[in-house]
């Protein structure tokens, strides 16, 4: 019994003491091009491959490492080698939200948690990251007031089954790329009803709400260059 | 320097001139079928090529052990075992690597050509296996498989019947077992290593 317990133990604080499973005789290229809303070239951002480390029984909560990386040139191209990890989500990140995040410009992710995955090039295309914005909406209401609502999110996270057929991802279809909540508007100190959010430039805001039993839906249009808040009236 | 191969350089040494002292005086029997010679041997070793182990290691002393029997008076065969140290200089080249250590396992043959009764020239060819073993920078452990071929120069000099040393110089391709990009083929495709090696050798009667 003694010695069921032992090797039951030494198999756990073995399994737990490797946080991440390497692929044998296997490397692979990420590259890309990354620009602007413009088109124009987004020279020094990051690009990162990562994992979650440290699952095991003794390690503690998982921890999101770098496995390797490269920031992009002045042609907004980047290329690098990774290693692969099996049995484990392998991300790549551009411009990660991290201490070197280029601070106006949206995060990507992309998440590929499949296990024996086959292929050796990951090429993301072209990719256009969009600037970020912090928005402020002022409802012209005098009372608190429910809306849904649906916009993009700076920082989404695109679930990859195919990294060949990255570029035919239906983006209106991809539901990490945008927030969809339900809140509540209510006064605050000075009693304005205000909405804070942070989106994308050249994006919209689609609020669903209902007065007097009716849904209506609206949409904000946001520039992203405009600092002043917008009003809304429902 | 390692210190098992500091250790093993010593005890060669040793055991040269030790048995130098001993045997000076031994006949020189010429190789025979049948008869067994174990080499022991330390080398230095230089990656070649644009290739992986060229452009992101610094390899550094390696170690290398086997034992052949002859099969006829000019032709032996046997196996040989050989680990290569290694300084990973360029890691994000490699997708990011801590360490890695060359263990190769290989079936030896060749001919061998006595000189003088107690020098002897040999040509040698090896097919083997060999596990690039890498440390990830999460302690992880995986490996890269290759099959090698390597040639192999080499010259013995017996200071007694049984005892003597060797110096060699061996031009080894690995063939890569590395699965890849196209792009990247080229680089991961194969390497090459020059080593020149020395040690010594003890034969059977």
């Amino acid at each position: 019994m003694k010695k069921i317990f032992f090797l039951v133990a030494a198999y756990l604080f073995v399994y737990s003491c490797t946080p991440v499973s390497i692929v044998d005789n296997k490397r692979l290229q990420v590259t890309g091009t990354i620009v602007n809303s413009e088109g124009q070239a987004l020279d020094g951002f990051d690009v990162e491959t990562r994992t979650y480390v440290g699952t095991g029984f003794f390690l503690g909560s998982p921890d999101l490492k770098k496995i390797n990386g490269t920031t992009t040139n002045a042609d907004g191209k980047f290329s690098f080698t990774s290693l692969d990890v099996d049995s484990d989500e392998l991300i790549v990140q551009i411009n990660p939200n991290s201490d070197s995040l280029q601070d106006n410009f949206q995060s990507l992710t992309f998440l590929d948690n499949r296990s024996g995955r086959e292929e050796t090039l990951l090429d993301l295309g072209t990719i256009v990251l969009k600037r970020r914005v912090n928005i402020t909406v002022v409802f012209n209401i005098e009372e608190p007031f429910g809306v849904q609502l649906l916009y993009p999110n700076p920082y989404p996270v695109i679930t990859i089954n195919n990294w060949n057929e990255l570029e035919e991802l239906p983006e209106e279809l991809e539901y990490s790329r945008f927030r969809d909540m339900y809140t509540l508007v209510e006064a605050d100190d000075d009693g304005l009803y205000r909405l804070r959010l942070e989106t994308l430039e050249n994006s919209e805001i689609i609020l669903t709400y209902g007065v007097d039993g009716i849904t209506t839906e609206s949409t904000i249009l946001i520039s992203g260059e405009e600092e002043s808040p917008y009003e809304f009236t429902p | 320097m390692n210190l098992r191969l500091k250790i093993l350089a010593l005890l060669l040494i040793f055991g040269v001139f030790n048995s130098s002292a001993q045997e000076r005086d031994s006949i020189y029997t010429p190789h025979y079928a049948g008869r067994l010679q174990i080499d022991l041997g330390i080398h230095h070793n230089f990656a070649l090529g644009e290739n992986f182990l060229g452009d992101a290691y610094r390899l550094k002393l390696g170690g290398e052990y086997g034992m052949d029997v002859f099969v006829s008076p000019n032709w032996l065969v046997g196996i040989r075992f050989d680990h290569i140290g290694s300084n990973v200089e360029k890691p994000e080249k490699l997708g990011n690597l801590e360490s890695t250590r060359i263990r190769t396992i290989a079936l030896n043959g060749g001919y061998v050509y006595e000189v003088l009764p107690q020098i002897d020239i040999s040509l040698l060819a090896a097919i083997g296996r060999a596990s690039y073993k890498h440390e990830s920078f999460f302690h992880t452990k995986f490996h890269d498989s290759a099959l090698v071929l390597w040639f192999q120069p080499k010259v013995g000099y017996r200071i007694t019947n049984n005892l003597g040393i060797f110096a060699a110089g061996r031009l080894r391709k690995d063939f890569m077992n590395i699965d890849t990009s196209p792009e990247l083929e080229d680089y991961f495709e194969q390497s090459t290593i020059l080593t020149l090696s020395f040690g010594v050798r003890v034969t059977t009667n």
